[in-house]
């Protein structure tokens, strides 16, 4: 159709079932389950925590879903999706018991996927660090009064003297007393959980946001990789033993 | 006009008779397991029988517990795991407490969308397998764990194709795939204990608790997520059961059901959102309740029940009010160090004027 | 001349009792009660939709027309305890207070109609915590001049008559999460007819009706919705009541303006919930005693929705009325002597 002749409302319906984002988000299994059509209810935005702070609907995102309605749902990949809280209350309380949050995450996911997340995940690159590095996402040295000073002034006592206060809480369980990490998981469930981010495809999604963060792991698990690796393989044989 | 409101009494109270609908995901599990599809991590040892939704049982494993601890709670409420250990020891509970145990890695996913569910699903099975290698039964410390693991465990019984995918990443680590028979919340098995806890209970302690007002919050994760495998039923009750067995008189405010405000995210980059939240829950529990104190059991709620109330100052408004998570309640009850054993100087709202009540010494 | 059983003394009952003794029939009426009338005498409703006639007016003469009838044996407080043998010859055994009688029928008309969907499992509703959540029977009552508050409409919780009221449709209906999907038919036109008598007594008075759907189909309905806008300026706001609970300790309600798309808090005196109709116990009980199939809500199966709509899964055994589903009391009146006519039919030979 030559520029003269497009019609707003063929354009429309041309784009209305199709879009290259909406037929990602229906390749995701959970979709299915998520979604059996829209009575327009609006239980889920009266539910909403975030319907209500923020120009968000969870109602929205059923119905673009059915109607392929590929502009608003480039509006809610580009942007929207992050005000969801994840809360579940859609579905706890939705008639047709749809799941608005569970279409959320599958569009968070391909979001990442698509490079469109940058902004929303600018202040997140250490807690994706602790779980790559460590095993485990928060550490206690991490929840600093200047981090979070709305959180109160008696950070600031908590703060400097957390280490012999965890030094005492924690007597007598070893590996729970730690400040940079939340407990001391082994070398080798570290390298378990990085393997396992590697061969579900994972890593080369964080990879998108965080590139630096993929090398870091990768160098990581080079260093420990014949140790651990003969730790499986000794772990592959006893499987196999066991099933005879 | 001034309001009156029945005051709804801690117990079962979950849609009977609505039959039509029910199924139990532990029904298609053993069909998996006859199939050779998956292993069940079958409970060891003794168990009670609580009711979920639609009155089927759950088997609540009474000792031997793997303890996957949550990783919010031990950087940030250490009191927590301390006091899911200490009423263990007080119990004669055998626990496990794992060095190879990962993070759950869900708050990261939630907060985030790194990751897949290949991954998730992944972590999920290589944690269920390092209780059934060590021989314990897999009990959770974190709400959000919990919803999930109740989400893996449907989504790998009900997909062939996530399961297959799930079992190639596991053998690249010399591990098979085995789904509890249970998945169960620690304040799920606190409540099972009740009675248990409240014979071993320092009767100086009940004292101090008896009478002493408080309400009940539940992480969304822990009964919205997934509804229908939740002591209690549709709303959740194990939190406000066991406070009442030990002489907690609960009371029941208006805005139970809403979140938090912790969002996952939002409470590191949309604080605003999580205040806004907290100045509505709060507003309610001062105008309905004002308790002595704000039970909970989800590390996220905990932080944010904890954390949001000095804020709230730049609104002209006042809270203080203790937040105290269920084991912290069950660790006093049998007669821990409020600091030392319950961890609770590691809150940020003042617990001392509580502890004051209680009659319990803290210096 | 073979004896029918009529199992309930609801309208559907009362009518094919009456259109079966008028074709020269006896019958046995069998009413777990102490009164006949079915839900019309238990929540003494007071006007029937659309026209705003009196229920009386409707439901004496067919009780009327029972009674009378000498060929009609009506037993009350009774209920059928087990039936054995089949079409021709049923045995029923029936108790009440006085003890256990037995008796042999040619037929049975099971009419044990519906009963009210229990709001309190609707947790998020509030009901049975906050008093001043009630439901259109408990309000039909109450509307009733003979009735427990003598034609007022009262706040349970301090006896004030309210200023602003709002009705929530589909409370237990069209829900998958109590588990009933379909839609309980009465429930826009009851909330309609309740909106506009609550305006014409107290015109100061502000009522909002929160809907998904405005269901108006029956006879003189949609004018009755028109009424209800136009006449009496009841608010319908599109959008399904989602949550109830206090604001500044005054009962409040969650919803979605959803032509606006924004979500609202509403503060009101009094929350009315239009309670669906569900399978009854009566109905439930007389699935189990005479084995007759029930639909996946507990409702009565007939044996074609279609070709059969009066016979259940067993020859000898006809249903009729609220039992096989919601309904209206038009349709339940027509029920009643559909019904009869086919019992009639079943025995000529």
């Amino acid at each position: 159709m030559s520029e003269e002749n497009k019609n707003p409302v063929t354009e429309k319906i041309e784009s209305a079932k199709g879009g290259h984002f909406y037929k990602e988000i229906m390749k995701d299994f959970r979709i299915k389950e998520s979604l059996h059509g829209c009575l327009n209810c609006g239980t889920c935005v009266a539910n909403c925590p975030a319907a209500a702070f923020y120009d968000y609907s969870p109602r929205e995102v059923c119905q673009m879903m059915i109607e392929g309605d590929e502009e608003t749902i480039e509006e809610y990949m580009k942007g929207k999706i992050w005000n969801c809280a994840q809360c579940y209350s859609c579905k706890y309380r939705c008639p047709k018991e749809n799941s608005a949050a569970d279409i959320v995450m599958a569009m968070r996911e391909i979001a990442v996927r698509e490079g469109l997340a940058a902004e929303a995940l600018a202040g997140y690159t250490r807690i994706a660090k602790l779980v790559l590095t460590r095993g485990n996402q928060l550490a206690p040295d991490m929840l600093s009064p200047d981090a979070f000073p709305d959180w109160g002034p008696r950070m600031i006592e908590l703060s400097s003297k957390k280490m012999e206060m965890r030094e005492e809480l924690f007597k007598g369980f070893p590996g729970m007393n730690v400040v940079d990490r939340a407990w001391a998981a082994e070398d080798y469930t570290i390298y378990e959980m990085q393997k396992i981010w590697e061969e579900s495809g994972a890593l080369e999604k964080v990879g998108t946001v965080f590139p630096f963060l993929v090398d870091i792991v990768q160098d990581d698990m080079d260093d420990k990789k014949d140790e651990m690796e003969a730790k499986i393989q000794e772990k592959k044989e006893k499987l196999e033993a066991s099933k005879k | 006009m001034s309001y009156e409101i029945n005051d709804v009494k801690t117990g079962i109270n979950h849609a009977k008779g609505m039959n039509y609908h029910a199924h139990d995901i532990r029904a298609e599990m053993q069909k998996l397991e006859e199939e050779g599809e998956i292993k069940i991590g079958h409970i060891i040892g003794p168990y009670k029988e609580e009711e979920v939704m639609y009155g089927i049982k759950k088997k609540v494993p009474l000792d031997m517990h793997y303890q996957h601890k949550s990783c919010g709670q031990c950087a940030n409420l250490p009191g927590v795991p301390r006091s899911n250990f200490y009423y263990r020891d007080k119990l004669g509970i055998k626990y496990y407490n794992d060095m190879q145990q990962t993070s759950c890695t869900a708050w990261n996913y939630h907060a985030s969308g790194l990751g897949n569910l290949v991954q998730l699903a992944s972590v999920a099975a290589r944690n269920w397998h390092r209780a059934y290698e060590e021989g314990y039964n897999f009990t959770i410390h974190c709400v959000t764990s919990f919803g999930n693991y109740l989400e893996m465990r449907h989504l790998l019984v009900g997909n062939k194709e996530l399961r297959d995918s799930v079992k190639k990443v596991l053998a690249k680590l010399g591990r098979e795939l085995v789904i509890p028979e249970e998945i169960v919340h620690d304040s799920e098995i606190a409540y099972a204990l009740r009675d248990k806890i409240l014979a071993a209970a320092d009767p100086k302690r009940l004292e101090g608790i008896k009478g002493l007002r408080a309400v009940e919050h539940y992480g969304c994760h822990f009964f919205k997520q997934v509804s229908d495998d939740i002591i209690g039923g549709k709303r959740p009750i194990v939190v406000g059961g066991l406070a009442s067995h030990l002489g907690v008189q609960m009371e029941e405010y208006s805005k139970w059901f809403m979140c938090c405000g912790f969002g996952f995210r939002h409470i590191l980059v949309n604080r605003e959102f999580t205040r806004s939240a907290q100045n509505i829950k709060l507003k309610a529990i001062k105008q309905e309740v004002d308790p002595d104190m704000i039970l909970v059991n989800c590390t996220g709620c905990g932080t944010t029940f904890d954390k949001t109330q000095w804020i709230q100052k730049a609104v002209g408004e006042d809270y203080h009010y203790p937040v105290v998570f269920y084991s912290q309640l069950a660790a006093l009850a049998l007669g821990a160090h409020p600091f030392k054993e319950a961890g609770l100087n590691f809150h940020v709202t003042p617990v001392e004027p509580l502890l004051d009540k209680m009659g319990i010494a803290y210096s | 001349m073979k004896t029918v059983l009529v199992i309930g003394g609801g309208v559907t009952g009362l009518k094919s009792a009456s259109e079966l003794a008028q074709m020269g029939y006896n019958v046995s009426l069998v009413e777990k009660e102490d009164y006949l009338g079915g839900q019309v005498a238990k929540h003494k409703y007071y006007k029937l939709a659309p026209d705003l006639r009196l229920a009386g007016d409707v439901i004496d003469p067919v009780i009327k027309a029972v009674e009378s009838n000498a060929n009609i044996k009506v037993m009350k407080h009774s209920h059928v305890v087990s039936v054995s043998g089949s079409a021709p010859e049923f045995k029923a055994k029936i108790k009440n207070s006085k003890g256990e009688s037995e008796a042999t029928f040619g037929a049975i008309v099971v009419a044990t109609g519906f009963g009210h969907f229990d709001p309190t499992v609707k947790q998020e509703y509030g009901y049975g915590r906050f008093k001043d959540v009630v439901t259109n029977a408990e309000v039909e009552e109450m509307l009733n001049p003979n009735g427990p508050t003598k034609g007022e409409l009262k706040r349970p919780s301090d006896g004030k008559i309210p200023k602003k009221i709002a009705i929530f449709q589909c409370v237990g209906s069209r829900d998958r999460q109590v588990g009933n999907p379909y839609c309980c038919r009465v429930g826009c036109v009851v909330s309609t007819k309740q909106a506009i008598e609550i305006k014409e007594k107290y015109p100061d008075s502000e009522v909002y009706v929160y809907y998904m759907d405005m269901r108006m189909f029956g006879r003189g309905w949609e004018e009755l919705y028109g009424k209800a806008m136009e006449d009496y300026e009841v608010i319908f706001t599109r959008g399904r009541g989602a949550e109830v609970t206090l604001k500044n300790q005054q009962l409040s309600l969650r919803a979605e303006e959803t032509i606006m798309d924004r979500p609202i808090q509403h503060s009101v005196d009094m929350i009315i919930l239009a309670a669906g109709m569900a399978a009854g116990e009566g109905t439930i009980e007389a699935a189990k005693v005479l084995g007759i199939k029930q639909n996946d809500y507990g409702f009565l199966s007939p044996k074609d929705d279609f070709l059969s709509p009066n016979e259940s899964s067993k020859p000898g055994i006809f249903i009729a009325g609220a039992d096989k589903g919601p309904m209206d009391i038009e349709n339940c009146i027509v029920e009643g002597a559909a019904v009869a006519a086919k019992v009639a039919g079943s025995l000529k030979n």
